[in-house]
Parts: C-alpha cells; structure tokens; sequence
C-alpha cells in the first residue's frame, strides 16, 4: 500500500512565495499637460538652485568673516546640488538600462521608464529622453496614437542635441531606411559603415553621431502619421524635417517616408522622380527597406503606364528579398 | 557620378602595410587621462576651500575665478568631443557613399585625435580597414584588421563581422592558407539560424574562396539557397551572384576543353551574370573583382546583362 503525502495547510510565507508576481509597471497614459507639470517642477529646482547660488555669492562677498547663515545657505546649496546630482546620475544610468532592454524585453523596459518617470527632479535633458524612450516603445508596439502625441508634444521643447545618437541607435523604424551595417564592398545595402557600425552601435550614448533627438521625433512622427493615415500631420512634419540639416542615415530615412506619403497621397509622379538618385541612396539602405522601397515604387509605375519601369522594379525587388 | 560605379581614380596612394603599422603604434587608444577626470573636482574643492577660508577683499573673487574656468574648461571639452564625433560620422558616411579614398584620408587624420577615446579610436581604424580593402590595399587593411582582432574584448558584437571581412581581404590579397584558417573558425556561422549581414558576408566569403583558389566545381554547390543567403547583402549580393556566373563559366569552359560535354553551364552563367547585372554596374563588378573581365569579354552574356539603372 502506498502511503498518501501528508497534505498540510500551507504556511503563510509559502502562500506569499506561490502568490503571482507583482504585474510589471506600465506608464499612464501620455498626457502632455503632464509633461509639462513635470518640466515646470524640474525647472523650478533648478532656478531655485540657481538663486541661492547668487544669494551666497551676494552673501559671501558682503558679510565678514562668513557667519551662520552663510554655512546654512552652503549646505543647503550643495545638499540640493548633491541630491539633484545623485537623481540625475541614477536616471542616466536607468536611461542605458531602458535602451537595452527596449528592444528584447518591452515590458521591463516599460517598466523602468515609469519608475524614473516618477523621479523628481530630473534634468531637464534626462527627462526628455525618458519621453523619447517612451515613444521609441510605443512606436514598437505600433501604439501610434500615442507615439504620435509624445512625438508632438517633445517638439515643442527646445531639444538642442540632447542624444545626437538617436538616429543610430533607434534607426530602425518599421519597413523604413535603417542604420547601415556592415558590408563586404564598402557601401550599399550591406553597409559601407562595416564594422564601424558594429563597434558603434550600441556604445555610449556620445557615441555614433548621426543626426538628433529632433529629427529622430520627427521621423517617428511622420511614420505614426502615416500609419494613421493622418497625411495633413505627416506632411507638415516632413516638411519640418526638410528644414533642418540631416544626416545620411536620417536621409534616407526620410527618402522612405516621403515616398510612402507621396504614394498615399496619390502623388504617383513626384514618387518616380529623380528615380535613379533615389534608388542610388536605396542601395544605401539595409536590405529589407531597400527591398521595400522598390515594392513601394511598383504600383505608381504600373498606375503611370510604365510596364518596363514597373518590371524592372519588381525583378529588383523580388532578388532583393521583397514579397511582391 | 553613380554611386555604385566606382569613383573617379584621385591623387591617392594606399598606405604600404608597413605604413599603417607604424601609424597604429604612433596613435594607440590610450584611455581617459586620469588626470584630466579628476582635476576638475580638485579644483571644485580648492574653490571651495578658499571660499570658506578667504577674508573678504580680492581674494574672495578667486573661487569664482576657478569656477568659471572650470566652466569653460568644460564647454571646450564637450566641444572637443562632438567634434571628434562629427569627423568620424563623416567618414563613416563617405564610406558608405563608397568614397573611400576620401575616408580613409580623412580616417588616416582623425586616428592621432582619438586616443583618449577607445571606442572612436577603434571605430576609426575599422573604417580605415575597410577603405584600405576597398581602395586594393588589402596587405595594408589586414593590419588593421589584426589590430582590431586582437584589442577588441571577447564576445564584441563586431567581431564576427570583421573576422568575415577580414578573410575577405586575405582572399583578395593571396593570403589563401589565412584565409582557409579565418573561415574554419567561423563554421558555426553555416547552422545561423538567423541571417544577417555577417553570415551573407560569410557566404560570399566562401564563394569568393572558391572562385579565387579555382576550385569553381566546388563553388557550384552553393548555388542553393544562395539569393537567400545573400539578400542581407542588399545589392552587393551582385558581387555573390556574379561570382557564381563565373564559377559557372570556368567549369563550363573547363569541360569544353576536355572534350567531355557533360552539362550545358551557359544559362546558368547567363541567368547568375543577369542578376548580377541588375543589381550591380558592370563597371562596379569587374572593379571588384577582376577576374570577371572574362564575363564582360563573353559576346554570348551580352544578352544577359541587364540594366542596374531604372529605364525611362
């Protein structure tokens, strides 16, 4: 006969270790007055700072011999000093975390974004980034509303080149130009950038300067606007982006996104213009995106009456790996 | 000019590889200057110091004095800095526009100014590498290559890629046996589950070892799946494409001077050197590879050849 297992009560500790963990953190819904309640708290620390600064110089120059109230305003000058340093070093640090994790594990980034959303005070810069790396994820997770409204709402801060490897390093929108890689022949597709691409990805956040935080929100901006079929909005960002000095890699980023506007808009022509420098930039571009700009380019040549023009793109196409 | 036609020839002369091994030793990575991190912060301190110490009177304006060349100290640095990073975003960018005399120049300047920073410092003399291979230096972009091999951390994400390329470079610079050795250790690339541009590289790099070293029938074999393999390449999978033409052709002509016509390798060659061809300029297949001048002289291809432009 086979003994039953004893079956006992289960402790308290054993009920507490077998409950479900805690759901991952999610951030709120955007809201840009929040943005905004948050930015105008920062600044006000930082003005604050700044005044007593000139208080204890005022002070340090006029009363003899120092006195307590000179100590008082030092220590509280660099307690606040120390405090909104030690913040700003952990967001940093927590910011290279969320960039790692953005792309492989979305939830646990979400995740961090919202602790050190809840951080106060930030700096000014640093804050700003979480919100791009906010709408990095939810363009990932093709939230584009959203994505759209931080996109829209960070613009209207002076972005000045707050991470001038955003580009690089968050290139890769969906079916657009990305971030050349490594190539055996120097340029084209397969990148010209080799493995000064592989050794700069992924680095410091000063490293692989290509572009800014602006034209990268902008870019974003256009490919929610056309996702959400909102062309007026995209238009208007692109026209933005035409107005600033852009990198390679955001070129041709931006050549992608244009053509897909100007194919929505029913612009066929203006999409088949100056077609070979467009097609020369595209053999810049990583393959799948180059793939899907010769795809894209099809339909206007076929509506257009060009049938050698769209065979041609679409044998290119197809070799290129483009299911037409 | 095209951007895939190879450029105009300038006044430009490759470095021998003696040249560049004695301009990576002039101009190692040497790190942040411990010094110049912790000056800023003495200083802060002495500010600090002699604020609390000094009586009032011209004394007391030392402190700000300090600080504010330390601000200024500051600002020249971060100014430093993103310069340092533009110069070599733009010789990445005229490397990907395949202006590589111009970037390897250019690399050649900026690696003396980027010591205090290793990780530009190696992405500088990998983009010389590249240039260096891609300017018919390949002696010299192999010492760069080993340069890279040999400082960057184990696990780098880069250096699958530049083991690849470098194979390629010793297969363009008759370093066959080194050549053999670099892709043998680079074998598990073959059961990737996922391809990338590194393991297309390796795929073209076996190719091209086999083409180079004349054993075209053996190059046949890869024909399968080989678009496939390739397509991460994006249109330098010409260079792929074309390769196969040729091992085509050479097997096929082999055959016909034995006498034994054992299989007909004309479409195949006409049907690899017409992807080639859509893909890639002539000009810019045979400036890569010259052995594939023979294509170019076959009055039987010059049906095949198609166009790498758009037609009106």
């Amino acid at each position: 006969m086979v003994d039953k297992p004893a079956i006992s009560e289960p402790t308290s500790a054993a009920v507490r270790d077998a409950a479900p963990a805690a759901p991952p953190e999610t951030c709120k819904p955007f809201s840009a007055d929040r943005l905004a309640f948050q930015m105008g708290l920062d600044s006000t620390f930082r003005w604050s700072l700044g005044i007593l600064l000139v208080v204890f110089i005022v002070a340090g120059s006029s009363v003899t011999g120092g006195g307590a109230g000179l100590m008082v305003l030092m220590i509280m000058l660099g307690g606040g000093w120390i405090w909104m340093s030690l913040g700003g070093a952990r967001t940093a640090q927590m910011l290279a975390i969320i960039t790692a994790h953005l792309e492989h594990d979305p939830i646990h980034a979400e995740s961090l974004i919202a602790q050190s959303l809840r951080r106060w005070p930030v700096p000014r810069s640093l804050r700003l980034l979480l919100y791009h790396r906010l709408a990095v994820l939810r363009h990932r997770q093709q939230r584009l509303g959203e994505c759209a409204a931080i996109c829209d709402a960070l613009l209207n801060y002076r972005l000045g080149a707050a991470d001038p490897g955003a580009a690089w390093r968050f290139g890769q929108l969906r079916g657009n130009a990305l971030a050349p890689t490594t190539g055996p022949h120097g340029a084209a597709s397969s990148g010209g950038a080799d493995a000064a691409g592989a050794i700069g990805a992924g680095a410091s956040p000063s490293v692989a300067t290509m572009g800014s935080l602006r034209s990268h929100l902008l870019l974003m901006l256009v490919e929610c606007r056309l996702g959400l079929n909102d062309l007026r909005a995209a238009h208007a960002a692109l026209i933005q982006l035409h107005q600033g000095p852009l990198g390679l890699l955001e070129t041709l980023q931006r050549l992608g996104l244009q053509t897909r506007y100007e194919i929505a808009a029913g612009y066929d022509a203006l999409a088949l213009s100056r077609l070979a420098e467009k097609l020369e930039l595209a053999a810049i571009m990583p393959a799948p995106a180059c793939a899907a700009l010769h795809a894209m380019l099809i339909g206007p040549a076929q509506r257009l009456d060009k049938p050698i023009l769209a065979s041609w793109l679409r044998r290119r196409a197809e070799l290129l790996g483009a299911t037409v | 000019m095209s951007l895939l036609s190879p450029p105009k020839p300038v006044d430009f002369t490759p470095p021998s590889p003696r040249q560049v091994q004695e301009h990576l030793e002039r101009n190692p990575a040497i790190g942040h200057s411990r010094a110049a991190t912790w000056a800023p912060l003495v200083a802060l301190v002495a500010a600090v110091i002699i604020a609390m110490t000094a009586p009032p009177g011209p004394a007391a304006m030392l402190p700000w004095l300090i600080i504010l060349g330390l601000l200024f100290y500051s600002a020249a640095r971060v100014r430093r800095a993103r310069d340092l990073e533009a110069r070599a975003a733009r010789i990445q960018e005229l490397a990907l526009l395949r202006r590589h005399a111009m970037s390897l120049r250019l690399a050649w300047k900026l690696l003396p100014h980027v010591g205090r920073n290793p990780e530009l410092h190696m992405r500088t003399v990998a983009i010389m590498a590249l240039n260096m291979d891609l300017v018919g230096a390949a002696e010299s972009s192999l010492v760069a290559y080993q340069y890279l091999l040999e400082r960057l951390p184990k696990g780098h994400p880069g250096i699958v890629q530049i083991q690849v390329q470098a194979a390629l470079a010793q297969l363009a610079s008759d370093h066959l046996l080194d050549a053999d050795a670099t892709l043998r250790r680079l074998r598990d690339l073959d059961n990737a589950k996922q391809s990338n541009v590194a393991t297309a590289t390796y795929h073209l790099a076996l190719l091209a070892q086999q083409v180079c070293t004349h054993h075209d029938a053996d190059a046949l074999p890869l024909a399968q799946g080989l678009v496939q393999k390739l397509q991460p390449l994006g249109v330098d999978a010409g260079y792929g494409y074309a390769l196969m033409a040729l091992a085509h052709h050479r097997v096929g002509q082999r055959q016909a001077e034995d006498g034994g016509e054992i299989r007909n390798h004309a479409p195949a060659t006409a049907a690899w050197w017409s992807k080639a061809t859509l893909l890639l300029p002539v000009d810019a297949l045979t400036g890569r590879y010259r052995e594939l001048e023979v294509l170019t002289a076959d009055a039987t291809l010059a049906g095949a050849v198609q166009r790498a432009t758009p037609p009106q």
